[in-house]
């Protein structure tokens, strides 16, 4: 029963990770009345790292690294693994001061999150240009996605909470009834 | 427990992926394949997406320039009146002016090229990297090297293709550099894509010579020196061009023309730039 549980709560996961990648390279760089593009891959490793504790935080961070490492080309293959990896893992181990309904610590989380993965990027492209304006980029780029992010953070965090625990209160009570 | 089992994953993974990249990094041949045949797979879902996306995102923009679109349309129902009248003129015109070209055994610059359209199906999200994907590949002629047109103007070249898509890097990207040349005077400069001046609208323009007649509102073109890009091709108009601090050479921005926020439909040129043995080192 355990095993079933654990199986359908992983093609849901893989599923909605995959719906985020298409929606964030296929839809939302061509709306034009939003100036930012959210994270959406990280939003989701970084609340399922939290929610569900380091190693499903690995296992959507492998995944959604291997989406973006198959789709960027001009990054070494593994890059954004090893980004999301890392931030599912951290997330993870904050899964121990996991309340419901208590919104600081995933905001904290988030914008941590949020600024290793740019301070990535931005190491990246320096060793790929050999020279970039911090400050610029800060500016134009992280701080807009920063603030993006806190706010899907703000909105979908608990639409995501409440999902999970409806599914978890549906499998115990189908699990009751077989036993 | 778990902690620690949890702990022993991350190490294997991190060190996992950094064999991958090291790997990738020497022996890119290895990993090529594999992006190539996960995104055979991923390109019609991501076409499929994309359609559904356009049909919102549009509805989303319908919906805030309703007022704006009504008031637009009345005042340009006027002007069509206007500029059928002036088509009529012009198209004399240009009746004449081929006439006359054939007389000097001139083509028309643009229209000798062989175009085909495609669609933008895909864009690399946030603003790291300007690069995108088309709907058109090798099974439509798409080869490496083909310039992109866009609005009217240069924006991009094919760097990758496969059967169903090809990748196009524009020359908004950091690391696209082009050979151009002042359409007036013919001078040589170099276009660079710049993301701090993109943020007012620009790309770099550098290497102009110091006494070199380059002024602003110049129109700037493709050279003839490029080794990758079709000559004649307008980039944009010189912005801003100043003598530097060594007072060596003179660097400024250029307006480009071609739309690069509204990218949806782009033309492939289907001619690639034959090496006339001049290379260009700058040149990316």
């Amino acid at each position: 029963m355990k095993i079933k549980k654990l199986i359908k709560r992983e093609l849901i996961n893989i599923v909605l990770i995959l719906v985020c990648f298409l929606l964030q390279t296929c839809v939302f760089p061509f709306n034009k009345v939003l100036t930012t593009e959210p994270n959406l891959l990280l939003f989701c490793v970084f609340s399922f790292g939290f929610i569900y504790g380091p190693v499903q935080g690995m296992f959507c961070g492998l995944l959604s690294g291997l989406f973006m490492d198959l789709f960027y080309t001009n990054v070494p293959f593994g890059f954004f693994m090893l980004l999301y990896i890392i931030v599912g893992f951290v997330n993870g181990l904050f899964t121990n001061f996991y309340y419901d309904d208590y919104l600081t610590l995933p905001v904290i989380l988030c914008i941590a999150s949020e600024l290793v993965f740019n301070a990535g990027m931005i190491l990246f492209k320096y060793l790929q240009l050999g020279h970039i304006n911090v400050w610029s980029t800060i500016i134009n780029t992280v701080f807009p996605e920063v603030l993006f992010s806190v706010l899907l953070t703000l909105l979908f965090y608990r639409v995501l909470l409440k999902a999970n625990r409806i599914m978890d209160i549906k499998e115990d009570k189908r699990g009751q009834n077989v036993a | 427990m778990e902690n620690k089992i949890s702990k022993y994953i991350f190490t294997f993974l991190v060190i996992f992926c950094f064999i991958l990249m090291i790997v990738s990094v020497i022996k890119p041949e290895y990993i090529g394949p594999v992006r190539k045949y996960a995104n055979v797979i991923l390109t019609p879902v991501e076409k499929a997406v994309n359609n559904v996306g356009n049909t919102v995102n549009g509805t989303i923009r319908e919906a805030a320039n309703k007022k704006r679109v009504y008031d637009e349309n009345t005042e340009l129902l006027k002007r069509i009146d206007l500029l059928t009248e002036e088509n009529n003129a012009l198209k004399s015109d240009a009746e004449e002016l081929n006439r006359l070209r054939k007389l000097y055994e001139l083509d028309s610059a643009y229209a000798e090229y062989e175009k085909v359209a495609a669609r933008v199906i895909a864009k690399e999200a946030g603003k790291w990297f300007s690069v995108f994907r088309i709907d058109k590949g090798i099974s439509d002629g798409i080869e490496v090297g083909m310039n992109v047109l866009s609005g009217g103007g240069l924006l991009g070249i094919v760097i990758e293709v496969n059967n169903n898509y090809s990748v196009v890097r524009s020359i908004l990207d950091d690391e696209s550099t082009v050979y151009a040349m002042s359409q007036i005077s013919n001078e040589t400069c170099l276009v660079r894509g710049n993301t701090r001046m993109y943020e007012n609208g620009l790309l770099e323009l550098s290497n102009i010579d110091k006494y070199a007649r380059i002024n602003d509102g110049d129109p700037i073109v493709t050279s003839n020196l490029s080794t990758k890009y079709l000559p004649g091709i307008l980039i944009g108009y010189a912005n801003g061009i100043e003598v530097n601090s060594m007072h060596l050479s003179k660097s400024g921005g250029i307006i480009p023309v071609a739309d690069f926020e509204n990218l949806q439909e782009v033309l492939i040129i289907k001619q690639v730039k034959i090496d006339t043995g001049v290379t260009v080192k700058d040149e990316n």
